[in-house]
């Protein structure tokens, strides 16, 4: 991957103009909620991908990157908003630039833009989770187990495997769903063949035997055998078969026979089991509101994942990508498992009366056939419309698209019409009627009903061969790519487990050392338990406090990143994470990113300046690797304690007539400066429980403890008869006091400023001077060099003080004497 | 609407299906299978239904794809 040099926004979120050169090195952005930090983590994300995933990811609502990336006064110019990056990248001498607009956020502008450039930028676009708040590494560890396997999916990328996984299940269930129609169909046929045939039980001897009684009355050679061609009728006048059609009365009686049969099956305690066993499951749902709806619900989005196949979403035709839309149906889909389940419990007991009704259906459609034939004719609509109501409730009953009608359709489920049974009786009675035929004329029909219903059954039995070979393939691919993926997740997660429980130990060595966890993944589920202090494995939420669950969640996220790219994790932005991490803890997750990953630049937001001096005293980020947000304003966007601006700014205000604000800048600024001073020079300031310390807290410490360190650094320079040195640092010394003598000359003008309200008082004339005089007293405490001016600190940070010294070694006073 | 190519297929991904492909291949009926996957699952071909559909159920009746 890459690191990143320089970071240019304008007119992009909160921001209106910003650079910020993170040069190439960890880097902090630190300053209160509100003043601006997360518009650099979005700047970053935009610059790399071309997205902000806070404006586009899930309850993100109205809000979009096009109308809501620009900064509010140019929400109607996104080409104005606009972010430019430096990079650096691999094996590429020169720094790359990426520029993008908000207007055409996917076209960026890259210099140089050579393919091995562009390819390393893609991969870069492929990551966006280099960005990790705080928000996302909870819900790595305190999330439900299947909310935590969709952001470790997420992270991991897995959308791809999921969406295989879906379509694979989606077309082998599809496939299975074919079979039994059809299996149906065909144990129809070969009932409807049995009955024409008059044989009890299927036998190619019996059929043979049956169909060669009948051949020889017509005078026809036996068949021998009975292969797939073999016809019933061969031999037989082929004007048989274009004579006038009439009622064969043997096969009709039975056909008839049997459709009463089947009708009678509809009242009969076996199907009224069923129907009132799918009933008390269906009542439920059709009467509770709720339960509807979700059921409804649920059988809207499981129709909706059928018909994502194109770019669009299916319903509302909004531009998708397949994939991305697969997934999010999928997981609302998640919320409906218990009414899916129901479902398909109220399915199995509808199975067989589905069969039921096709049987019916079809002895309706011969009741009708027959009907046509016989003499006098019968009129038949009640046929027709109960033949048209049965496959309508079969897939009502089938489908349960509709669960109150479905219940409708269960509860008349064994309602036969009396115009039905009328038609029936009235063709029984016309089929009675009919005289015997001839031993010929009866031979001719059952050869050729047979044959009819040989190849109906022989059809049948093709295509339902077909649809399990099919079933059977499909199956074996869904259960195939089911075992490899879970293999191939479960590798992963166990390689990750494992150096997640390396980085937590790191960071937690004082008191877990032993700390072990365990990543257990399930069908669509990931379980994440971890050992408490050898007690057993419980859920990080169940006894670790939140400050160990935020290092959990940062050492799971390492880990997977460090899983995911490898060498290649070079750039990663740690967004106000770890907030409740206690203070000796953060000084070892800081050394757990120093040296557990040397290569990845780090940019890491806080609101906490004690975090942030962590950062800088582990030496996680040098001495200037941060920027400190002291305000924003929608006008300015954020503005930094950035001393090089500051006394400009205060200079302005004095000529601007405002003593006011030039007074309340001055103070905030020294409080802020004093506090680090103080800090860098180990200055002992009076403790404060609350950290509220104020500016007479800190400055007289930090002047005190300068003094003192100059008079130790001369001494040692003495001890050593390094007298060119110690005459250097008399000669700071006195410029030093001189400074400070100023100051407390003009400090009671000062106070009474901020105090008192007692500005009113003064004039910039008066004021000036006092701005002068700090500044330059300022400058005592920081390197001279233009490069660096660094401020001063002392080394080792605890223990005996050694030296003082700045960033770039321009300053370095010896304090060990000989 | 013009189509959209098709995003890079990320390491994790891309493995799982390497994988898939090579124990089809390991099965003298599936063999075929896994050829007419391979370009859906690893080449510019899109994961849509109706591409694995087609990879898996050739000259399928109901296939609207092909």
């Amino acid at each position: 991957m890459i690191k990143v040099l320089k970071l240019e926004a304008h007119e992009f979120r909160g921001v209106r103009s910003l650079t910020v050169d993170f040069g190439g090195q960890n880097f902090a952005i630190c300053g209160r909620n509100g003043t601006g930090k997360s518009g650099i983590v979005d700047a970053l994300e935009f610059g790399l991908t071309g997205n902000i995933s806070r404006l586009s990811g899930r309850g993100t609502g109205d809000i979009s990157l096009k109308d809501h990336a620009p900064h509010v006064d140019s929400r109607n110019r996104p080409d104005k908003a606009r972010v430019k990056l430096t990079v650096q990248v691999p094996n590429v001498d020169t720094p790359v630039t990426i520029e993008r607009s908000v207007k055409d956020p996917l076209t960026p502008t890259i210099t140089p833009s050579t393919p091995p450039i562009l390819e390393v930028l893609r991969q870069v676009a492929l990551h966006p989770e280099f960005a990790l708040s705080r928000r996302e590494l909870i819900r790595y560890v305190i999330s439900t187990p299947g909310d935590r396997a969709t952001e470790v999916q997420t992270l991991l990328q897995l959308d791809a495997v999921d969406t295989v996984r879906t379509i694979l299940q989606k077309i082998a269930n599809a496939c299975q769903r074919e079979v039994n129609p059809l299996k149906r169909a065909k144990e129809q046929a070969h009932d409807q063949l049995l009955a024409a045939l008059q044989i009890p039980e299927w036998s190619t001897a019996r059929v043979l035997a049956a169909a060669n009684t009948q051949r020889a009355i017509l005078g026809l050679p036996p068949l021998s055998a009975l292969a797939a061609a073999t016809s019933l009728r061969d031999g037989l006048a082929g004007a048989a078969t274009t004579a006038a059609p009439r009622v064969p009365k043997a096969q009709a009686t039975a056909d008839l026979r049997e459709l009463r049969t089947l009708l009678d099956r509809l009242g009969a305690s076996e199907a009224k089991g069923q129907c009132a066993a799918a009933l008390k499951l269906l009542a439920p749902l059709a009467s509770d509101p709720n339960a509807l709806d979700s059921a409804n619900r649920e059988r809207f989005l499981t129709a909706a994942l059928a018909y994502i196949e194109g770019e669009a979403c299916p319903v509302c035709d909004t531009d998708w990508n397949p994939e991305e839309l697969r997934a999010l149906v999928s997981r609302k889909l998640k919320r409906f498992e218990e009414i899916a389940r129901q479902r398909a419990e109220v399915e199995k007991h509808c199975e067989p009366l589905v069969a039921l009704l096709d049987e019916v259906g079809n002895g309706v459609r011969t009741l009708e056939r027959y009907r046509a034939l016989v003499a006098p004719k019968v009129v038949a609509t009640a046929a027709a419309s109960f033949r048209t109501l049965a496959g309508e409730t079969a897939k009502v009953i089938e489908s349960l698209d509709t669960i109150p009608d479905a219940v409708k359709a269960l509860e008349n489920f064994s309602a036969v019409p009396k115009g039905l049974l009328d038609i029936m009786a009235e063709v029984e009675s016309a089929v009675a009627a009919i005289p015997d035929p001839t031993q010929q004329d009866a031979a001719r029909d059952y050869l050729t009903e047979g044959q009819v219903r040989l190849q109906a059954y022989r059809d049948a039995a093709l295509a339902e061969k077909r649809a399990e070979e099919r079933a059977a393939l499909t199956r074996k691919v869904y259960e195939t790519y089911g075992t490899i993926s879970t293999a191939v997740l479960n590798d992963i997660y166990k390689k990750v487990e494992g150096q997640f429980g390396e980085l937590y130990r790191f960071i937690n060595r004082d008191d877990e050392e032993k700390f072990t966890a365990q990543l257990t993944p399930s069908l669509g589920k990931l379980g994440f338990d971890v050992d408490f202090y050898g007690r057993g494995f419980f859920p990080p939420g169940a006894y670790h406090s939140e400050g160990h669950q935020d290092g959990m969640g940062i050492c799971l996220y390492l880990a997977l990143m460090q899983y995911l790219l490898e060498d290649s994790f070079s750039f990663a932005v740690l967004d106000d994470v770890l907030m409740s991490v206690d203070a000796g803890h953060r000084r070892e997750v800081c050394k757990l990113l120093k040296e557990k990953f040397p290569n990845t630049q780090f940019i890491l937001t806080t609101h906490d300046e004690i975090w942030l001096r962590h950062m800088k005293s582990a030496g996680l980020i040098g001495p200037r690797a941060f920027i400190y947000f002291r305000t924003w304003d929608v006008e300015h966007g954020p503005t930094q304690w950035e001393d090089r601006d500051i006394w400009q700014e205060i200079e302005a205000e004095v000529k601007r007539d405002n003593v006011r604000a030039a007074a309340g800048l001055l103070r905030h600024y020294l409080e802020f400066a004093s506090a680090e001073i103080s800090h860098h020079l180990r200055a002992p300031v009076e403790f404060r429980g609350d950290a509220q310390f104020q500016l007479g807290d800190l400055l007289p410490a930090a002047i005190g403890k300068l003094g003192a360190l100059l008079r130790e650094g001369k001494a040692a320079a003495l001890s050593w008869g390094r007298s060119a040195d110690a005459k250097a640092i008399e000669a700071r010394e006195t410029e030093f006091k001189e400074r400070v003598a100023v100051t407390n000359v003009e400090q009671w003008q000062v106070n009474p400023a901020i105090h008192y309200n007692e500005w009113a008082s003064f004039t910039p004339e008066d004021f000036a001077p006092v701005v002068t005089a700090y500044r330059t007293l300022m400058q005592s405490f920081s390197c001279t060099e233009p490069k660096c001016l660094g401020l001063l600190y002392v080394q080792p940070e605890r223990g005996t003080r050694e030296e003082v010294r700045c960033a770039c070694g321009g300053t370095n006073i010896n304090l060990r004497k000989k | 609407m013009a189509k959209r190519p098709r995003k890079a297929i990320p390491e994790v991904p891309k493995a799982v299906f390497e994988k898939f492909l090579s124990e089809l291949g390991k099965d003298s009926a599936l063999v075929d299978v896994a050829a007419r996957l391979r370009p859906v699952l690893l080449e510019d071909e899109g994961l849509t239904e109706p591409a694995i559909k087609a990879a898996l159920l050739p000259g399928d009746p109901d296939d609207k794809s092909s």
